[in-house]
């Protein structure tokens, strides 16, 4: 992990660089624009060194700036299209026709955890689809406005069948 | 105290016996229990309790010779009428009324071990109860439910409980053609999330979908001086506890030919059915 990917970790830095993203280009529209509006903003000076892999972008990604201004552009499923791309990090890219930079996901590994007193032996890393019970449930609560932490608590209390991360909750939450 | 409640329980006898011997009464009893079982437990006022499940009452004479056997038409026990929630195929046996050996009779054992595979259907039942044991607050979870089932235009009728609560039903022949039991699952998946998005839990029971051989109390029975009776619109949205009082039933409705009140919304029964599947799907 890069000492940048480990920056971006703290939510303010992240929105720090959508910033610079979304003053470089406020229509992006997917990965693609993210990278390109990265590498503009960085193009000049000790910016120039800056090297952004898939985890950054992920990073990224997650910052709610990002998040909106791409549902705004596109469409919620468009957005979920893409957070899907990166978080598999399969895919090519290539930056201004000059450098080609090939991800490959990393190899994951999941430790044995127990959830609901259920042994949990590997992680899915599908995207498992949100019901319409599961989203009334999230949008009554943020009407309610209701803490994310209880909410996370309560889902996977309700739909202990299909409990879900609680970084998927709370980034679902964001955008119900 | 006890001069008190012996003297509720022999107004309620007598009362109930009253309302057993009213003909349109056990008629509208007997069509809600076309494909269902009788089952007969005794009321909470009684000191001894009982219960005496699989009665098949498919006329009037059938559910008259049920409660004789029960010793409710000489108005010595004070009893609640219930029926399955599982809608049964082919026909319920008739089993012998010496009560004590019913339980012994092998057909009785039979049916009572083949239950589950007699099943071809669930009603699914909004049990609507008071966390504070007061039917207006009941009343107002109600309403909402209301507006939910009729947004969605699925087919149901409403009626009070009994004492301090609401049903409403929407009956097994507009559920989809899947296996009961996994009806029923998702019937508990429905009664659960709905109870959590809007946070009924304390209103809604969901164990009526617990298992395949819950029970409800019948229309039109008879319970503490109160009649589980089926409502219409009108009367739903001016529901007062004392509507729902025996007297005041016989006095204010004509109960000939009353039925359940299922509302259909004008809708062909494939749009019903299609409506009933949109909702489970929205909630399970």
């Amino acid at each position: 992990m890069s000492s940048l990917t480990e920056g971006l970790e703290k939510q303010d830095e992240a929105d720090r660089f959508a910033e610079y993203v979304l003053k470089e280009n406020p229509n992006i529209k997917s990965r693609e624009d993210i990278e390109e509006a990265l590498s503009r903003a960085f193009s000049q000076g000790n910016g120039q060194h800056a090297i952004f892999d898939n985890d950054d972008i992920r990073k990224i990604l997650e910052s709610n700036l990002i998040q909106n201004a791409i549902i705004n552009n596109t469409s919620e499923e468009k957005f979920e299209e893409i957070e899907q791309e990166v978080q598999t990090g399969t895919f090519e890219t290539q930056r201004d026709g000059k450098n080609v930079i090939v991800f490959t996901p990393k190899k994951v590994t999941a430790r044995s955890y127990t959830r609901a007193g259920k042994s949990i032996k590997s992680y899915n890393r599908g995207f498992q689809k949100w019901s319409p019970s599961e989203i009334k449930f999230l949008k009554a609560r943020k009407m309610r406005k209701i803490s994310p932490k209880k909410v996370i608590y309560e889902f996977n209390q309700n739909f202990k069948e299909s409990q879900r991360s609680s970084s998927s909750i709370k980034s679902k939450l964001y955008r119900t | 105290m006890v001069g008190l409640d012996e003297e509720i329980k022999e107004l309620f006898l007598k009362q109930q016996h009253e309302w057993y011997k009213f003909i349109p009464a056990l008629f509208e009893i007997v069509k809600e229990l076309k494909g269902h079982t009788l089952d007969i437990l005794s009321s909470k006022l009684e000191e001894t309790k009982f219960g005496v499940r699989y009665f098949f009452a498919g006329t009037i004479d059938y559910l008259k010779k049920h409660l004789d056997a029960m010793s409710i038409s000489d108005g010595t026990k004070l009893i609640n009428l219930y029926r399955s929630i599982a809608h049964l195929k082919g026909n319920i046996p008739i089993f012998t009324y010496a009560l004590s050996e019913r339980k012994s009779d092998p057909r009785y054992i039979q049916f009572d071990k083949e239950f589950v595979d007699l099943i071809d259907g669930f009603d699914l039942v909004f049990d609507i109860d008071s966390p504070l044991k007061n039917v207006t607050d009941a009343w107002g979870v109600a309403k909402q439910i209301k507006v939910i089932l009729d947004e969605y235009k699925v087919p149901y009728y409403v009626k009070s409980s009994g004492t301090r609560g609401f049903h409403f039903i929407i009956p097994y022949n507009y559920m989809p053609e899947i296996n009961p039991l996994e009806l029923q699952a998702i019937h508990y998946k429905v009664l659960r999330n709905i109870g959590a998005i809007y946070e009924w839990s304390d209103y809604i029971d969901k164990s009526v979908a617990s298992h395949p051989k819950t029970l409800i109390k019948c229309s039109y029975a008879f319970d503490s001086a109160n009649i589980s009776l089926p409502m219409n619109d009108i009367e739903f949205e001016n529901f007062s506890p004392e509507k729902i009082k025996m007297e005041w039933v016989l006095d204010n409705i004509i109960l000939k030919n009353r039925g359940l009140l299922t509302r259909t919304y004008g809708l062909s029964e494939e749009e019903l059915k299609k409506n009933v599947k949109k909702f489970l799907d929205d909630f399970k």
